[in-house]
């Protein structure tokens, strides 16, 4: 009996799983259930190709794994304070649940959803993958070039947002019932979640009829532009704020500084002059020089890293964002961790995700239920 | 409501810009009460803040006057969470930051919502959202593969979902101190939210995945991709496994199962159309919705994914507009409610929470301490929407765009 409070995962798939790993990052007891063959996850391959597994790995710190019948499936989740899953149609078939797990399984506190569209409305019926769910969203229509169709954001961008919001729905549900001492049910949906994204745009669409798109000229030289090595992101937040009497002491281009281009309506009038003597002068230095000499400035410039600049990031070195872990075939991976650092708060997850589905079900039948096998 | 999940829970956030607003809007939308603290000494929110402020009552502090530091303490005391997004350097300008807050409420949970964490050696780097979404390695897997990197949609990406993030943080550390009696120091950043954000990517390319720009492909599917349909703008996404390319060729009609079968097919149907058709198969696929699409959507609406928001600020006086929920899954908890003008509350929270009398309340106010300031008019017209459209920025601009009050008739949430 360890005294943390437990989580039954009982989902394939990142959503979910992801919900399950917040859990364990902030201490709980989080335990996940497999179909005897494995959470397909463990077999996906990346966008890419390669990768496979990687999603699963990620997704999986700090539990340990089961694989169970039915009935024994039950009685852990009633041996739980919250179950997390995808109880949408497509969801229950790949998990090898009942029709009516959502009714059925009676942990004490919480039961998650968190599906694409929800179980409840004309579209908890649908299919989806998460280009479904970022299309859905309404966020995929505004990424991209205004003059190309819309783009795709990196994978799994709305299995991870829905995944943090169902973390926060069930601990408040947890919440909830330690006060009413009833089972609260939650329906999360990924679509939702990622849509929130989108609030301002609804906004100026319900007030004033206006349809944002996709950004406009993000190639041109207003936001990105080429250095010597790879992409400096130079002009951050809104437009209108950058400082051109700073730029244009960086850049050496006294130009840059005349009353023409201080406004950020002067900049689009003159648009073409502008990213003239704009752009150009980024090619004599690198992206990290030219980040250096920005901050010197007081000019809030990014670099546009690369994946693999992440690894050799200072910043992530210094703050230990991320952390060793294990993949099924025993070598060492570094994966995010907790994504916030918490002085004074409970140990982050370090256990491996599970390398075989199954490896942890005797010890957890013992801790859950008392069975000595 | 007292039976909100967050009720008796009281947030004092000292706020600016998109991500902590966010976070704490979150925590309103579950019955928290947030104190929104901002300068009086700026200039007066417009429609973009609506958004952001609903839900929150409103305290105005100028930190650079004399005795303002000690007001937020005061107010601090009596508050679960202290939070804020400033630079270490600046919150310790004012004193109010952690070891001072902790010095008056032990058990405080005091969140620093940051650009790039409070430690290291770009801790004291300002960093805005989407300096985030380029620095974390989002922009170079968004685009064309023979294209400058992209961007994720809106400018508040990685504000958003730093937000989302330090909400579950708060929840969280909520719950830890109801069980042991401690309080916790959060330091959140956007950069680490959104390298968590990549976290599958991560891994992928330790383990032989090349993380790259490759448009809209997925080499794990037969078709995976974005497809024009008729209108302006108007696309499909339409994901097909490698055993549905002869459900999908039988179900449209194509000569062949490939990607520009489907384009040629598709070109000149509605958008929504393909999609029902496709799903009603199993076919996953869906409109791209674009935020006209979103606010009529029955489906949204129905879930209660949307609440009412009554206006009476900046000459909107009994107007109803819908706004965007909690996304928690359980609908609205609580009624959804205007932004009130800053410092609206300044009085009543010196005085209730900071221990004031109404003679010091009042000094407060005459030496510039607090303040109010009365909300700006909102326009309901788009601004130039014809240069806008050329420029890009704009898809279109509706003259009708009350399509919403029809799907939400439907869902019971308007007669």
């Amino acid at each position: 009996m360890t005294g943390r409070p437990r989580a039954l995962d009982v989902a394939t798939g990142v959503a979910a799983a992801y919900a399950s790993r917040l859990l364990a990052e902030v201490g709980w007891d989080v335990v996940k259930a497999e179909p005897p063959d494995g959470d397909p996850l463990r077999r996906e391959a990346s966008r890419w190709g390669g990768g496979v597994g990687g999603a699963f790995v990620f997704a999986n710190v700090g539990k340990r794994g089961v694989t169970v019948d039915t009935l024994t499936l039950e009685r852990l989740a009633a041996a739980a304070d919250v179950v997390i899953g995808d109880f949408s149609p497509s969801g229950l078939q790949s998990m090898g649940l009942p029709h009516d797990a959502f009714e059925v399984l009676s942990p004490r506190q919480a039961l998650t959803s968190v599906s694409a569209f929800g179980i409840t409305g004309p579209k908890s019926g649908w299919v989806a993958t998460d280009l479904v769910v970022q299309a859905a969203s309404g966020l995929m229509f505004l990424t991209g070039e205004y003059d190309q169709p819309p783009m795709q954001l990196p994978p799994y961008q709305g299995a991870i947002t829905g995944g943090v919001a169902a973390a926060s729905a069930t601990l408040l549900a947890v919440r909830s019932s330690r006060r009413d001492g009833k089972l609260h049910r939650t329906d999360m949906s990924t679509v939702e979640a990622l849509a929130v994204h989108t609030a301002a745009q609804v906004s100026e669409y319900v007030y004033r009829g206006a349809v944002a798109r996709r950004e406009a000229r993000v190639k041109g030289g207003l936001r990105m532009v080429p250095a010597n090595d790879r992409f400096v992101y130079c002009a951050p937040g809104a437009v209108a704020t950058m400082r051109m009497d700073g730029i244009a002491t960086l850049l050496d281009e006294p130009r840059l500084a005349e009353a023409r281009f201080q406004t950020a309506e002067g900049r689009m009038e003159h648009f073409d002059e502008f990213v003239g003597l704009f752009a150009p002068p980024f090619k004599r230095k690198s992206a990290r020089q030219w980040f250096e000499e920005a901050e010197a400035l007081h000019l809030t410039f990014a670099l546009v890293q690369t994946i693999e600049d992440l690894f050799h990031c200072p910043q992530i070195e210094a703050r230990q964002l991320l952390r060793t872990t294990e993949a099924p075939d025993g070598r060492q991976v570094r994966t995010p961790g907790r994504p916030y650092r918490s002085i004074g708060g409970p140990e982050p997850a370090t256990r491996p995700a599970p390398a075989r589905p199954g490896m942890h079900t005797d010890e957890v039948l013992a801790e859950w239920l008392g069975e000595a096998r | 409501m007292t039976d909100a999940p967050l009720a008796g829970i009281r947030v004092l956030a000292m706020e600016q810009a998109v991500a902590l607003p966010v976070g704490t809007r979150h925590l309103a939308d579950m019955g928290a009460e947030i104190i929104r603290v901002q300068s009086h000494a700026r200039r007066a929110p417009g429609l973009a803040e609506i958004d952001l402020t609903r839900n929150k009552r409103q305290l105005a502090l100028d930190l650079t006057v004399p005795g303002a530091s000690e007001a937020f303490l005061a107010v601090a005391a009596k508050c679960d969470v202290v939070a804020h997004n400033y630079t270490p350097r600046v919150v310790r300008q004012f004193g109010i930051d952690y070891e001072a807050v902790r010095a008056v409420k032990p058990d405080i949970i005091y969140v620093s919502l940051t650009g790039f964490g409070t430690t290291g050696p770009w801790g004291e780097r300002p960093l805005f959202g989407p300096g985030a979404e380029a620095v974390s390695g989002h922009n170079v897997l968004i685009g064309d593969a023979d294209g400058w990197p992209g961007r994720p949609g809106t400018i508040v990406f990685a504000d958003t979902t730093c937000g989302l993030n330090a909400a579950f943080a708060v929840i969280a550390a909520i719950d830890e101190r109801d069980r042991t009696g401690k309080g916790q120091h959060i330091d959140v950043s956007l950069y680490e939210t959104s390298v968590a954000q990549l976290g599958p990517v991560i891994v992928e390319a330790q383990l032989g995945a090349i993380p790259a720009r490759v448009g809209n492909d997925d080499i794990n599917f037969a078709i995976h991709g974005v497809f024009t349909c008729r209108g302006l703008d108007r696309h499909l996404a339409v994901t097909v496994h490698h055993d549905q390319t002869g459900l999908l060729t039988k179900v449209m009609g194509l000569a062949g199962a490939t990607a520009f079968d489907l384009a040629e097919a598709v070109r000149e149907r509605e958008a929504s159309d393909v999609a029902d058709v496709l799903q009603s198969h199993g076919i996953a696929a869906t409109l791209v919705a674009d935020a006209g699409d979103a606010s009529m959507d029955e489906h949204l609406w129905s879930r209660h994914y949307f609440g009412l928001v009554e206006r009476h600020l900046g000459g909107m006086e009994g107007q109803v507009y819908p706004h965007i929920g909690p996304a928690w899954g359980s609908g609205a908890i609580v009624p959804m409610e205007e932004s009130r003008p800053v410092g609206a509350d300044s009085d009543a929270i010196l005085r209730d929470l900071g221990g004031y009398s109404p003679d010091e309340v009042d000094d407060l106010f005459a030496r510039g301490v607090t303040g109010v300031v009365q909300p700006a008019t909102v326009s309901s017209a788009p601004g130039a929407g014809q240069t806008r459209i050329e420029r890009g920025e704009l898809s279109r601009v509706d003259p009708e765009h009350d399509g919403w009050r029809t799907a939400a008739r439907g869902a019971g949430m308007l007669p």
